[in-house]
């Protein structure tokens, strides 16, 4: 009964278009800081997909980052400027386009920026608890792109005459430990 | 455990009885953290009923 | 007067330390096997260049053979290079953090490893999540090293003495080597099963529940297996546990914690079909403990009305605790919604954190084999002066067979309890003078002398360096229980003023 509750209240959700008029702008610090004024509210937030896409039957489960790394991040050149913000994402299959927005971000890559619409859920009950926007738009604003993984340079050059020179000292002592001949 | 078996053999069977007593260890395990579960959900349960 | 240690006896420390450094340049092939896997070439030559640096003197000890010429193992020398290597492996481990540029000071970098060799989980990172695959396992190998570690150092050196004499039934009061490589074999067998199952379990939730892509599954199995079992507390995403979404990942999560805050000696009685286990004071305590704690947290919680249904209160309130009290560190809210818990929810977090695990676990705080003993102590001579003159309180109790609460344990379980309370304040006050709210200078100060690594947001990059530098001293002494540290200092002291 209560799964059948649960689904019908999502294909609510899917089936109501997007009002965007009504949504307001926020990022995930504000949800963060004032989660119970935007529960159950239409918003608009933007950012980079980040981690994994978990798909999930008909949706699919990502995180959207909207701090100070998604125009710069670390691997590509970014300084450090405090943790990562995100929040989850719920994305109906039909508006889940992977091939148009390139992987997830990550150390190898820059993640999609989007522009999702959706409603704010904090504990939802429906979820067991979960906290997430429910997406019923996404906008495309940048696709994924890679960034650079580098190459072993000279920490690795380094770390390689290390290697030999210990193993070079290890054989020495264990041919000094070498037991007598005879 | 007899002694002329091959030593893989013997290996394999210490193996399987550590795992045997591993598989013990887990189950009690999670019979700890289920009772866990159902008593902290008959707690909410009844904190969410009254409040 | 103090001896001043002879020059065999720094040779003995530093073979020992180079023979721990041979073990971090083993344990840095994990990660530098993941980074050249997954094309990480980068990353690749930082784990080079670590496990060269732990390589070159871990060979040089062998070649000078300060090693060859021990007679047997020394008491106090084991606590010294027990205390030494929980200092030089975090430094050594620092070096991949470091080059890979997201940490914002080198400080931070070495409280991250201390964090991660004391099993602790708080993190200075930034941009976690675009952080190379190799150097986030890492952070989560570190963990697993000082998980495991530091139980045998447990076993090796301090399990004979105080509370714990009852590892004493091994044979293992003066020559302790060798029950204590067959202690060693078994508690690799515990975390290889627990490993095997665990890491398998969370890889295939991940591919056919969460819908990751099978690499990723393991990779994130791998690490919070690591980060779960020994109690450590670290994640792979920034979101930490919540960012799976999903609770049968919290589900096992939780086994594999529970697991984690077990003594080994209680694996081993479980393992072996041991009876009346559930009279052991230690497993009372901690019952008993757990259950208070949780009620005061789900009625906090459930009174201030953020959650409006048992089953999402439940999944919230109980992952916390376990969290909590098991010293890992997991959570599954945010950093900000976790300082918003006032009232009955925040203490039954903070004294759950400051209360921790079984003894001989990977767990940190004051321990429940103490508490229940420290209970015991004062309920008997409560009892004593109740009772007419001449009667006889019992001063026996089950731990594994009967064993008899003297004065002189009573007292060491005393003072090392009231030694934790004094780290817990010391933080506090170091917090609060820099202007931290009374309750979050608290809450953190705890969290990092008992290991568990939740936090409410003052463990932050750019956070004052006096403060970061007491947390990695509380982080250090907490997991040592004092008395290898103490040690040390006894040790230095010697060497400075000694004759």
């Amino acid at each position: 009964m209560r799964t059948v509750v649960a689904f019908s209240f999502l294909a609510v959700l899917v089936v109501v278009p997007a009002a965007p008029a009504k949504a307001q702008a926020v990022d995930v610090s504000e949800l963060d800081q004032n989660p119970l004024a935007y529960d159950g509210q239409i918003i608009t937030i933007e950012g980079e997909l980040i981690g994994d896409y978990g798909e999930r039957g008909d949706e699919v489960w990502v995180q959207l980052n909207d701090d100070p790394y998604t125009e710069n991040p670390i691997p590509g050149g970014g300084v450090p400027a405090g943790g990562n913000q995100g929040i989850g994402l719920r994305i109906p299959v039909d508006i889940y386009d992977p091939d148009l927005w390139g992987p997830p971000g990550s150390a190898r890559y820059r993640g999609p920026l989007v522009r999702v619409v959706g409603r704010f859920r904090y504990h939802a009950a429906e979820a067991s608890g979960e906290t997430f926007v429910q997406v019923t738009d996404i906008e495309l604003l940048d696709p994924a792109r890679p960034l650079p993984t580098g190459e072993l340079g000279t920490p690795g050059r380094t770390g390689i005459a290390l290697l030999v020179l210990a193993a070079i000292i290890y054989a020495a002592a264990r041919y000094r430990a070498r037991p007598p001949r005879g | 455990m007899p002694t002329d078996l091959h030593p893989v053999v013997r290996w394999l069977r210490r193996l399987a009885q550590n795992i045997a007593q591993g598989a013990r260890g887990l189950a009690i395990e999670a019979v700890v953290v289920g009772v866990l579960i159902v008593f902290a959900f008959l707690l909410a349960f009844v904190v969410v009923a009254l409040r | 007067m103090l001896l001043r240690p002879s020059p065999t006896d720094l040779r003995l420390i530093a073979h020992d330390l180079g023979r721990i450094l041979a073990v971090v340049a083993a344990a840095g092939l994990l990660p530098l096997g993941w980074a050249i896997a997954r094309g990480e070439w980068a990353a690749a030559g930082w784990f080079l260049l670590m496990i060269g640096t732990a390589a070159v003197p871990a060979a040089a000890a062998e070649f000078l053979g300060w090693g060859s010429r021990r007679q047997r193992v020394d008491w106090s020398h084991g606590l010294v290079v027990v205390a030494l290597t929980w200092l030089v492996v975090p430094a050594v481990g620092t070096l991949p953090l470091w080059l890979s540029r997201h940490w914002g000071r080198w400080l931070d970098t070495f409280f991250e490893a201390m964090s991660g060799i004391t099993t602790t989980g708080l993190s200075l990172v930034q941009d976690l999540d675009h952080l190379p695959e190799s150097v986030n396992l890492w952070r989560h190998t570190l963990q697993f090293l000082g998980g495991q570690g530091i139980v045998l150092a447990a076993l090796t050196f301090f399990s004979a003495s105080g509370a714990l004499s009852m590892y004493q039934a091994e044979g293992r009061e003066e020559r302790i080597f060798p029950s204590v490589i067959s202690t060693a074999r078994f508690i690799w067998l515990v975390s290889v099963i627990h490993g095997v199952v665990g890491v398998t379990v969370l890889t295939v939730d991940g591919i056919l529940v969460q819908g990751f892509q099978p690499v990723r599954s393991f990779f994130h199995a791998i690490n919070v297996f690591m980060a779960a079992f020994d109690t450590g507390g670290f994640t792979p995403q920034s979101t930490s546990i919540a960012y799976y979404h999903s609770a049968l990942y919290e589900g096992v999560l939780a086994v594999l914690m529970v697991a984690g805050a077990m003594s080994f000696g209680l694996h081993h009685a479980l393992w072996n079909r041991r009876r009346g286990l559930l009279q052991n004071l230690e497993v009372r305590t901690i019952l008993t403990t757990f259950g208070i704690l949780l009620a005061v947290t789900i009625v906090g919680l459930g009174t201030s009305g953020v959650f409006t249904r048992a089953a999402a209160l439940t999944r919230r309130g109980l992952f916390q605790v376990l969290s909590a009290h098991t010293g890992t560190g997991f959570s599954t809210v945010s950093t900000t919604e976790l300082s918003r818990w006032s009232g009955l929810a925040f203490v039954g977090i903070t004294v759950a954190m400051a209360l921790g695990g079984m003894s001989s676990s990977t767990a940190g705080g004051v321990k429940s084999l103490r508490i229940g003993l420290t209970v015991k102590a004062m309920a008997d001579s409560i009892r004593e002066a109740l009772l007419p003159e001449g009667a006889v309180v019992p001063d026996t109790f089950r731990q594994y067979g009967t064993q008899r609460l003297t004065p002189r344990m009573a007292q060491s379980v005393m003072a090392v309890s009231l030694l934790y309370v004094g780290l817990y304040l010391l933080g506090a006050a170091v917090g609060y003078a820099y202007g931290y709210p009374l309750d979050q200078a608290l809450f953190e100060s705890v969290s990092a002398s008992a290991a568990v690594g939740l936090s409410v947001g003052v463990t932050a990059p750019g956070m004052p360096v006096l403060m970061e530098l007491v947390m990695i001293l509380q982080m250090w002494i907490g997991r040592l229980e004092f008395v290898a540290v103490f040690a040390l200092f006894g040790f230095l002291a010697s060497l400075a003023v000694g004759e």
